[in-house]
């Protein structure tokens, strides 16, 4: 492990399974590498990393010294950045002020504004603007009238910007539902994102098998009503499931056991009953109506919950009923009403999804946060595959906010290849070329669009630009 | 030895105050005349002599055209400008154009810049200051009207450094106003403040909160709007009831004018607590037939408020805009602070109470909470308590000149300072190689319209066409309130900054220059000071032993060593006169012991004999 251990590393905001995922960042681990070695759900170590390059902890190496971002292997600039960052000029700040203003520096690329200032989602004004008073006489720059500061003085006054940019935001009734109705898109983003994870159904699914076993080995026994009531509503999902992996149930974790192996696989044979004087006859009974028991046990299991996936859908909420079709499938995996049912759902709450990251995207673009607003219209483009826009407006802000250009050439290609006759999309793309540094690409690319609109300004200044600096 | 104690000045149109915190206690300091406000007023007599405050103000009528008042009124603007043409029609000093399109005024055929004026104002409560303390005074916080541009507060910032003080900051009247009333009492409170002065009227609404934090959501006000204007509107009645009644135009008489402003100023003040008062100023004019003509005039305190009701009107249309750019109902105000002489009218405290629904608070002193709430703010700043943190904002919005002279915000009104803000623009020219960047204040859409801070030109853009160009413009203002602007390239990534020094009219070398002439001017008077003392002592002393003389002589007549005694008193009193008259301090000082001596000597020899 990479000695990182000092004051200004302790004061960054990770948690556990982020601090366990730089431990292990060595410097020629691919992010593919470590999502195997660490065993962390791979979305999870694509956001981490993100966010531990964004903190300055982690940079992306690059073979030929080609943009940071293009090359997906890592190295540890590492936290000693944090570290020496400490020993830089703070003039005449205590040290309790300079870890302060490090640690909320850091805290200011991640933290929404009610984290930065400390108060609930629910606060009032007044709760505000107490909270706001409370930094701001710690962080005005006159608390440190004609004082040294070195380079801190700039941070300070950053910070002094953002937390007033909070307290505006957060104190003006119509700003503040815009910021809310953004921050509701992206919690609800966030909680489909998990209601919809893969490794979660795995569970489920487990479960179902369990039961089922359960059910057919004791005829007896009434089926265990083990799913917890509200498994499945998206609507009660976790505030904060960011990447926290499915907890496990004590139920699933019983199923596990019982089934001996990883979720989602066929239940074993049942063990043999020894019967002293047993006949062949006899055990081919047995296994007849244990098969049979186990088979209308699946039945029911899956009829149960494509009535749980149907009531969902009657509610409205489409992940949950794409979450119960899926379990149902996966018990009856033939079933052909159900395989439609389910592509049904699952297309409706991928809809939902894909609306809250657009409004998500517009929102970060007003806000000229381009590096989030490139997340999300990537994240729009990878499930409308179709939408032109999407594709553009990703690489567009890929190219503004200094992101990867290859994906930005994917995306844009897309948007060209779906309208071909719209010029904004070659006009993208022909940005994104020029950026990356190809010249004759972006020309080519303009000629076209100019075939469509022979009068379009932007592209004739374009191509002349091109021109001139060849 | 100088102290690290800074002095809050409240520079006023009319008058002027100054207080600094002792023992965390804010406390006026008063003149040696025991007054605690001096007024703003500078004179230059027949024989050269330099007047300021109260004296200045005594001689005012006698010495009409070389007195300068209400110089705040004329700071910081351009000669050209409405204002000062204004001004200037009702001003009975003389005044030029200045080299820098300023205005500058004569005073015994020299020339003064207006910070020079101020500066004469503040090296006076200066003084006043350094006399209470009885050390040097080195660092000094200046109130300005809220709704002053850049150029008006760093005229105002020129006057202090051309007085020897260094300004550590300029701030807000009505803020200051505001951490007067709430200084060290933990409140948490929407106030606003109400200040109409001398010359101007400022509304801000302010709210204090915990940790001692003052954060202001909004302010505005007029810079040409002020008790003055009132006492303007009496002397045009007088003015016009003199010319019925006599057919003479009192206008024409600059000594009349004086004496009928003077006059007006009284009434005005007389009639917040009367309701009725009288002008009476005999031998006003000479008639053409040269008999005397007196003005003689009731007015009551109805015909005042008639006069100036539209004021304030004005003043109360001004709050109503206020509040709704803060985005408050009158209920959340919970107190109403009123500041400056003017408040003190019963008609303003009345539409006041009205407006805001509730009654005006009296826990600030009209004319002194602004210099004691500069004090507190220049206490903060440079103490290690931090009991106060003050969030302002900016009065005006901030921009640049756009195609067309449009004005193109980057800042607005009311933003919390420090910040930055950035905008990209384009070019509006075929090959435009190069951009001029106006700075700009005010809120007018047309960019004429609004205060001009400083220029500066963007150049070896790329030959292109218009619109292509991106230019992106970066605004910023410091704690201090200093304004930085920069413009880059985005193209070639060129880039061009200025930091925006308003211009007061004054260059670099005119301030130091002024300064050091300043700083004469009080070393002179420091000197004359210590002169006069001595004089005093000497002259009182002589006169005493010049009285007993008679009756020593006779007492030692016949003792030859009582001659010798009497004969050495004459010698140390003709050296003692002889010293005086030619105005040697070292030498008076010299012979004051001697003349000591020889008093009590004689004092004892009569006291003896009786």
């Amino acid at each position: 492990m990479p000695s990182i251990v000092g004051q200004g590393f302790l004061n960054l905001p990770l948690d556990a399974r982020e601090g366990f995922l730089l431990s292990r960042i060595d410097g020629s681990l691919t992010e593919a590498a470590l999502t195997e070695l660490t065993g962390l759900d791979h979305a999870f170590v694509v956001a981490s990393l993100d966010k531990l390059w964004s903190l300055g902890l982690i940079d992306f190496a690059s073979e030929d010294d080609a943009p940071k971002k293009a090359a997906p292997v890592l190295t540890t600039r590492a936290a000693e950045k944090a570290v020496t960052s400490f020993s830089d000029a703070g003039g005449d700040l205590t040290p309790e002020q300079r870890i302060w203003v490090e640690a909320t520096s850091i805290e200011l690329t991640t933290c929404t504004h009610y984290e930065l200032l400390r108060v609930p989602h629910d606060a009032d004004k007044k709760a505000v603007k107490r909270a706001y008073y409370e930094l701001a006489s710690r962080c005005h720059p006159d608390r440190f009238f004609r004082k040294d500061l070195g380079d801190y003085k700039l941070r300070l006054e950053i910070i002094f910007g953002r937390i007033t940019l909070a307290h505006d935001t957060l104190t003006n009734r119509t700003q503040r539902e815009d910021y809310d109705r953004y921050l509701a898109d992206r919690e609800t983003a966030r909680s489909l994102e998990h209601a919809l994870d893969a490794s979660l159904i795995e569970d489920e699914i487990a479960l179902a098998e369990a039961t089922v076993v359960e059910s057919s080995r004791d005829p007896g026994a009434p089926a265990p009503t083990s799913i917890k009531p509200n498994a499945f509503d998206s609507r009660e999902a976790p505030t904060e499931p960011r990447f926290v992996p499915a907890a496990a149930s004590s139920q699933t974790l019983l199923a596990r056991r019982l089934l001996g192996k990883r979720p989602g696989s066929i239940p074993p044979p049942a063990p043999v009953e020894p019967s002293a004087g047993g006949t062949e006859q006899a055990m081919d009974s047995l296994k007849r109506r244990y098969h049979q028991r186990t088979e209308s046990a699946r039945r029911a299991q899956a009829a149960k919950y494509e009535r749980q996936g149907e009531e969902a859908t009657g509610r409205g909420d489409l992940v949950a009923a794409a979450n119960a079709f899926r379990i149902a499938i996966s018990l009856l995996p033939d079933d052909e009403e159900l395989l439609a049912k389910q592509g049904a759902a699952q297309k409706a709450a991928d809809a939902i999804l894909c609306e809250t990251y657009e409004r998500q995207a517009n929102y970060e673009e007003k806000a000229a946060n381009f590096r989030e607003a490139a997340r999300n219209w990537c994240r729009v483009a990878r499930i409308k595959t179709a939408d032109a826009h999407a594709h553009e407006r990703a690489a567009n802000a890929l190219v503004r906010s200094d992101g990867d250009l290859h994906q930005a050439k994917e995306l844009g290609m897309r948007a060209v290849e779906l309208e071909p006759q719209h010029v904004a999309h070659r006009v993208t793309l022909a940005n994104v070329y020029l950026a990356a540094g190809l010249p004759l690409n972006a020309k080519r690319e303009l000629l076209t669009a100019k075939q469509f609109a022979p009068q379009d300004a932007t592209v004739s200044a374009m191509l002349r630009r091109i021109a001139e600096s060849t | 030895m100088a102290t690290d104690k800074v002095i809050g000045i409240d520079l006023g149109t009319t008058n002027s105050c100054v207080a600094i915190v002792e023992n965390g206690v804010p406390t006026v300091i008063p003149n040696r005349g025991g007054y605690k406000t001096t007024p703003s007023m500078v004179a230059v007599t027949e024989a050269g002599k330099r007047l300021v405050g109260h004296i200045a103000k005594r001689q005012a009528i006698t010495n009409a055209e070389n007195t300068v008042y209400a110089a705040k009124r004329l700071i910081g603007r351009k000669w050209h400008s409405p204002q000062v043409r204004n001004a200037i029609a009702t001003s009975s000093y003389r005044t030029v154009e200045g080299p820098h399109n300023d205005v500058r005024i004569v005073l015994r055929d020299k020339e003064y810049s207006v910070p020079e004026i101020s500066a004469m104002v503040l090296q006076e409560m200066r003084v006043i200051a350094e006399d209470y303390l009885g050390a040097p005074v080195g660092k000094a916080v200046i109130t300005v009207p809220a709704y002053f541009n850049d150029n008006q507060r760093q005229a105002t910032r020129d006057a202090g450094e051309i007085a020897g003080l260094d300004i550590i900051r300029i701030i807000n009247e009505p803020t200051a106003a505001a951490l007067s009333y709430g200084f060290g009492r933990n409140l948490e409170k929407t106030v606003a403040v109400y200040d109409f002065g001398g010359g101007t009227f400022d509304i801000s609404i302010l709210e204090i909160g915990q940790n001692g934090v003052f954060r202001v959501i909004a302010t505005a006000g007029d810079t040409f709007l002020g008790g003055e204007d009132v006492d303007a509107r009496l002397i045009d009645w007088l003015v016009q009831e003199f010319k019925r009644e006599h057919d003479i135009d009192l206008r024409q008489d600059r000594m009349a004018l004086q004496r009928l402003k003077d006059a007006a100023e009284k009434a005005k003040c007389e009639l917040s607590s009367v309701r009725e008062t009288e002008v009476n100023l005999p031998f006003i004019i000479s008639s053409e037939r040269n008999e005397a003509l007196h003005l003689q005039k009731p007015i009551s305190r109805a015909l005042l408020e008639q006069l100036s009701l539209d004021l304030i009107e004005r003043t109360i249309d001004i709050c109503r805009q206020t509040l709704e750019d803060a985005e408050l109902e009158k209920r959340d105000v919970e107190e109403v602070l009123l500041v400056g002489g003017m408040t003190r009218m019963p008609r303003i405290q009345q539409a006041v109470g009205e407006f805001f629904e509730r009654e005006p608070s009296k826990g600030v002193h009209p004319d002194e909470s602004v210099a004691l709430g500069a004090a507190i703010q220049g206490y903060a700043l440079v103490g290690e308590e931090h009991e106060m943190v003050l969030l302002d904002v900016t009065p005006h919005a901030l921009g640049i000149v756009t195609q067309g002279g449009y004005f193109e915000e980057l800042i607005p009104q009311n933003t919390t300072v420090p910040t930055h803000r950035q905008k990209i623009f384009t070019t509006s020219r075929e090959n435009q190689t190069a951009v001029k960047i106006l700075v700009m204040q005010g809120e007018h859409e047309r960019a004429d319209q609004n205060e001009l801070l400083g220029e500066f030109i963007l150049t070896g853009l790329r030959r292109a066409p218009k619109g292509e160009v991106e230019i992106e413009v970066t605004f910023e203002i410091n704690a201090d309130g200093i304004v930085s602007v920069r413009a880059k390239d985005l193209d070639t990534g060129l880039e061009q900054s200025i930091q925006v020094t308003a211009s007061s009219g004054l260059t670099r070398d005119e301030i130091s220059s002024m300064m050091h002439e300043a700083k004469d001017q009080l070393v002179d008077r420091r000197s004359s000071e210590e002169l006069e003392a001595a004089k005093q002592e000497a002259e009182r002393l002589v006169g005493e032993i010049e009285r007993l003389f008679p009756q020593v002589e006779q007492i030692v007549a016949q003792s030859d060593f009582g001659r010798e005694a009497i004969d050495k008193a004459r010698v140390i009193v003709d050296r003692a006169k002889n010293a005086v008259t030619r105005k040697d301090v070292a030498m008076i000082k010299e012979q004051i012991e001697g003349l000591a001596r020889t008093q009590r000597m004689f004092k004892g020899v009569v006291a003896k004999t009786i």
